[in-house]
């Protein structure tokens, strides 16, 4: 929860903002790595940054706004700096570690929790490495420094116009002309205090002339605004308003608090002037003499404040710090700083061991602090590695439409039934003999709308794999780092739209089939190597539309699936149904499926212990889809996931079972024939079983399951449908076959008990209720 | 009822602003670019605007300048993030009346607009 | 809205099973139907019927006269579904007939009996009086809940 209460209703925006914005990020950093050129993207790199550390902090998650603070001062830099050689790796590591722990945030977040603390030891590496790329480039940043310093500089001449401008309160009474003092200061926290006054001090000089004040240099001089926060800020000016005027202009400044006006005495006036300049000045007598003096010390005074300014020695833009350089002493600075660059350049452990090994001579102080250095970076980057796994663990949501889900929904629902009630208005009973020429082309018409109104409303939940590709290609480069194997990776149709559901849930069976291939797929660059192989591993991961269907393949290059080695493990579990040589290579891939199968015997990090293909498996069936293998040992393997574009329809056979109407799957059927045909069986238990081409088959009764009445007892009399799921076969008995015809699958009420072997209901034409049987209910009986 | 326009390049800080101003009975008018602050600006005639001067394109301190060409009485606040002394110095040359920075809160904001009008 | 939740108190809806009259808060009633034809969903409780379709909307619906453990009646012309809202989802009851929307003010209705025990009992919120003859207020929860006396029996 932001700690600003009034910001509690953003944070739903914040969220959606920020996950947007990381995964922008993400890809860039990651284009740029590849690419080797960060020009493209530093910019919109910088703005991100920007951006996130603004809304950050204005829900004062001070965590995601400190780093993002650093790194948007890193990416300042280096979009500014020229002849800079970033690191790309490094610099892309850095900012892959800051996406991953804001990610955790915002999750944290999500789920009504709090956000991460402060990574301090991930701010420090970043700063350290934009100090270093700063040391590096010392003169560089004088040279910027040097500009800003001119810049500076012609500003100046538009700092406070001299006040000897102002005609119009030169010829008023003298009696009107009067000198004021104003004192005051700025309430705590009201930040740039010193900018502040001098917009108090320029809103007023239209009002007032000679206008001096302590302190003097209120822009250009950071040390000003500590010193008003201290002691305040005093004005002296001169000024022929009326008094109401002057405390009006004055009550008006905000965050002013302990505001003092004095209008003054001759005397008093005086006495102020020499304060406030610093000299002594000799009484004068006459108001105009004042006045002359006054201007002509004005402009010493401003004289003397663009002269400061050449002189100050730089400072260090990027961290606010005098540089090394500067410091006195040259003989032990010397040693010191050529150390401490080093160290600086490369903070990675093993880089600081060399460095030092190759300078035993260090100044002992130093050497402590390296080690401590090195201790606190192995703990960091332990602490590091978990936030990633945590990280990585994540699918998370991926991006919203803009519209609320429930609407989206509740349209694609309503469509639905539209679709189904144009039906029940063009096939109802009461037409059926009707000849209506102009009610049929009306129909027709309507029928091409209620299409098109179809298409783009299941299109609305369309959205393309990109995102989920483009954490593939993290999950890729990460992974092929810490087994060290040469990996190319290649994303192929990452625009191919699905539907929103499927982005949700495919991401986990890509995460492992992708891991598989890196883990177990392709080899190690010896191997590779030995076993003759010219190129690089590859992976190839691809989406494309075909028909009514998407197809996502995971293609590699590796070592191929080694079917004798599955057969044998098949064995010693008892799998085998056959005898081995009868398998062909896609049953044998299917074992592969199977809960606790896995011929690895390590386990790694990655690929688990496999339980993962069955899971995968699952996952993908829950989509409605199916998932294939194929491989050629030595020479790589393919997983490729069908997944039919719209869920909700499907292609269903009718059958009757007396009044009852029952649409299956056409998917999971094989075939279908009358009884009469073939012999039927029945064993000592009372089961009865169909002998079809040698192979025996249970029969299942669908009137018997359902508890239908019906007349049609007689297997002979009936139909027998060939039903298969996940390898088992049944044969449904019904009374009669209708037809086949695509239904829109609706859940039935909740109200309602569950039944095995029925997934659901659809509305026919006639508006009649069929039930949907489910092939894996009634198979597994 | 005062009208207030409201303009920065992020949505999340205009909706932010906007959350804060609404529950003061203000009317926000909102805009994303200096462009559009200028035009809604001569349109709508805010009694104030608050204008984020970090924004890409035409910079906010060019669209103070054209407001307070167009009127010179208009009264703007500055928005802007810590480390821009001289962009906020510029700022009020050219005519802002004051400025706040990120982050603030609601009375921060409030204090500034009211001493406003 | 308050105000129509207050006219809408008070108020009920009437119908008849096997010549006695029986009431449910209108707030429950979604709609009013004449009987259709209920597609049969097997292994539910006895006194589901199956469900209906209602304007392309999937409805369960309950005969009434088997929830309370009477003989079954066969459906006629002036056989009627009512449609409730069982907390966002819809759920039909099969009545002999639909009488009117009437009020029943608060005094006008006593607690329930208590010595008896069959089946009906527990779905008895109050009896109400209107026009001098009783109205068995049913408690619209308790109706539309699986209760365990509801065995799963084969359809018929």
């Amino acid at each position: 929860m932001p700690d600003n209460p009034k910001l509690e209703p953003m944070l739903e925006m914040y969220v959606y903002e920020t996950i947007q914005l990381i995964d922008r990020l993400e890809q860039l950093i990651m284009d740029s790595e590849v690419s080797g050129d960060l020009s493209e993207g530093m910019e919109e790199i910088f703005r991100i940054m920007h951006t996130i550390k603004g809304n950050s902090m204005m829900m004062m998650f001070e965590g995601i706004a400190g780093l993002s603070h650093i790194t948007e001062d890193l990416f300042d830099y280096l979009r500014k700096a020229e002849n800079v050689e970033p690191d790309y790796e490094r610099i892309t590591d850095l900012v892959l570690d800051g996406i991953d722990h804001i990610k955790i945030s915002v999750q944290q977040l999500e789920a009504g929790g709090e956000p991460l603390g402060k990574p301090e030891s991930l701010i420090q590496e970043i700063k350290e490495y934009l100090d270093s790329l700063t040391f590096m480039n010392s003169d560089q940043a004088k040279t910027i420094q040097k500009e800003k310093d001119q810049i500076e500089q012609k500003s100046q001449k538009y700092y406070i116009a001299p006040d000897k401008g102002d005609e119009k309160t030169t010829h008023k009474e003298p009696d009107e002309d009067r000198g004021y003092e104003v004192v005051f200061r700025f309430s705590a926290g009201s930040e740039m205090e010193n900018i502040r006054a001098f917009s108090v001090v320029h809103g007023f000089k239209e009002k007032a002339t000679d206008i001096l004040h302590i302190p003097s240099e209120i822009v250009e001089d950071e040390g000003a605004m500590e010193y008003i926060q201290i002691n305040g800020f005093q004005i002296l000016f001169r000024s022929t308003e009326k008094e109401e005027t002057i405390h009006e202009y004055f009550n008006s400044v905000a965050f002013a608090e302990n505001m003092k006006v004095k209008k003054l005495s001759f005397d008093e006036y005086n006495e102020a002037i020499a304060r406030y300049l610093g000299t002594d000045v000799e009484a004068f007598d006459t108001v105009e003499e004042i006045g002359e003096s006054v201007i002509d010390s004005t402009t010493e005074v401003q004289g003397f404040i663009e002269s400061t300014t050449e002189e100050q020695p730089f400072i260090d833009s990027t961290t606010g710090e005098q540089p090394i350089v500067e410091t006195a002493d040259p003989e032990t600075e010397l040693t010191a700083t050529s150390i401490e660059s080093d160290v600086v350049e490369s903070v990675t452990q093993e880089e600081t061991e060399i460095v030092l090994n190759d300078m035993p001579e260090i100044v002992p102080e130093i050497n402590d602090e390296l080690i401590a250095l090195e201790e606190k970076a192995k703990k960091d980057k332990a602490q590091r590695e978990q936030t990633k796994a945590a990280a990585d663990k994540s699918s998370g949501a991926q991006n919203y439409i803009s519209v609320g889900i429930p609407k989206v929904d509740k349209l694609m629902d309503l469509v639905g039934e539209l679709v189904v009630s144009e039906s029940m208005v063009t096939r109802n009973p009461d037409l059926t003999d009707v000849q209506l020429e102009n009610f049929d082309k009306a129909v027709r018409q309507h029928r091409i709308i209620i299409n098109e109104l179809q298409d783009i409303v299941m299109s609305i939940r369309m959205m393309p794999l990109s995102m989920t590709f483009q954490k593939m290609n993290r999950l890729v480069r990460d992974m092929k780092k810490k087994v060290g194997k040469d990996i190319d990776f290649e994303l192929r149709g990452k625009e191919t739209e699905v539907d929103k559901n499927v982005i949700e849930q495919i991401g986990d069976p890509l995460m492992h089939i992708i891991r598989n291939s890196i883990d177990h797929g392709i080899e190690s660059n010896d191997v590779r190597e030995l076993s003759g192989k010219k190129s690089r591993g590859k992976i190839i991961l691809e989406a494309k539309h075909s028909g009514g269907d998407v197809w996502i393949t995971v293609k590699d290059n590796g070592k191929g699936i080694n079917t004798e080695h599955i057969l044998n493990k098949a064995e010693s579990k008892g799998l085998l149904m056959k005898q081995k040589e009868e398998y062909t290579d896609r049953e044998v891939y299917n074992f592969l499926f199977h809960s606790g199968f896995s011929t690895k015997e390590q386990v790694t990090e990655f690929s688990g212990r496999g339980v993962g293909l069955d899971v995968v498996a699952r996952n993908v069936e829950a989509l409605g889809g199916t998932i294939i293998i194929d491989s050629e040992l030595g020479k790589g393997s393919e997983f490729a996931i069908r997944i039919p574009l719209t869920l909700a329809i499907i292609d269903g056979m009718m059958m009757s079972v007396n009044k009852s109407i029952f649409v299956l799957p056409i998917t999971a059927i094989k075939e279908s024939f009358s009884a009469k045909e073939h012999d039927v069986i029945v064993d000592p238990e009372g089961h009865e079983m169909c002998m079809i081409r040698g192979e025996c088959y249970p029969i299942l009764r669908l009137h018997d399951r359902f508890g239908i009445k019906t007349e049609c007892k007689t297997i002979n009399d009936g139909i027998l449908i060939m039903t298969e799921y996940d390898g088992n076969v049944a044969l449904l008995f019904a009374d009669a076959i209708l037809g086949e015809q695509q239904v829109v699958v609706k859940n039935l009420s909740s109200f309602l008990q569950k039944v095995e072997g029925i997934s659901g209901c659809a509305l026919l034409g006639d508006g009649r209720i069929s039930l949907i049987l489910d092939p894996a209910g009634l198979v597994n009986m | 009822m005062k009208r207030i326009m409201v303009v920065d390049d992020a949505e999340f800080m205009r909706t932010s602003i906007k959350i804060m101003l609404e529950s003061e009975q203000f009317d926000v008018l909102e805009a994303e670019d200096g462009n559009e602050a200028v035009e809604k600006y001569k349109e709508a005639r805010p009694d104030v605007v608050t204008m984020d001067i970090t924004m890409p394109g035409k910079t906010g301190l060019e669209a103070i300048k054209e407001i307070r060409e167009f009127d010179p009485n208009a009264k703007i606040i500055v928005v802007t993030a810590m480390g821009t002394e001289f962009m906020i110095r510029d700022a009020i040359q050219l005519g802002a009346s004051n400025f706040i920075i990120k982050p603030f809160d609601e009375e921060q904001l409030l204090e500034v607009i009211k001493k406003l009008l | 809205m308050s105000d129509v939740m207050d006219t809408q108190k008070g108020k009920y809806l009437t119908f008849e099973i096997e010549g006695d009259a029986y009431g449910l808060e209108i707030q429950h009633v979604d709609d009013i139907i004449g009987i259709q034809e209920i597609t049969q969903v097997p292994c539910q409780p006895n006194s589901v019927q199956g469900v209906i379709n209602l304007r392309g909307k999937i409805v369960p619906t309950l005969d009434v006269r088997l929830r309370f453990g009477k003989e079954f009646r066969n459906y006629d012309d002036r056989t009627c579904i009512v449609v409730l809202d069982m907390n966002g989802t819809p759920v039909g009851i099969v009545v002999d007939r639909v009488l009117e929307v009437t009020q029943i003010p608060e005094e006008n209705i006593s607690e329930p009996p208590k010595f008896e025990l069959d089946d009906e009992n527990i779905f008895i919120a109050g009896i109400g009086k209107y026009e001098e003859k009783p109205v068995i207020l049913l408690d619209c929860l308790r109706l539309l809940s699986h209760s365990d006396t509801d065995l799963i029996v084969s359809t018929e």
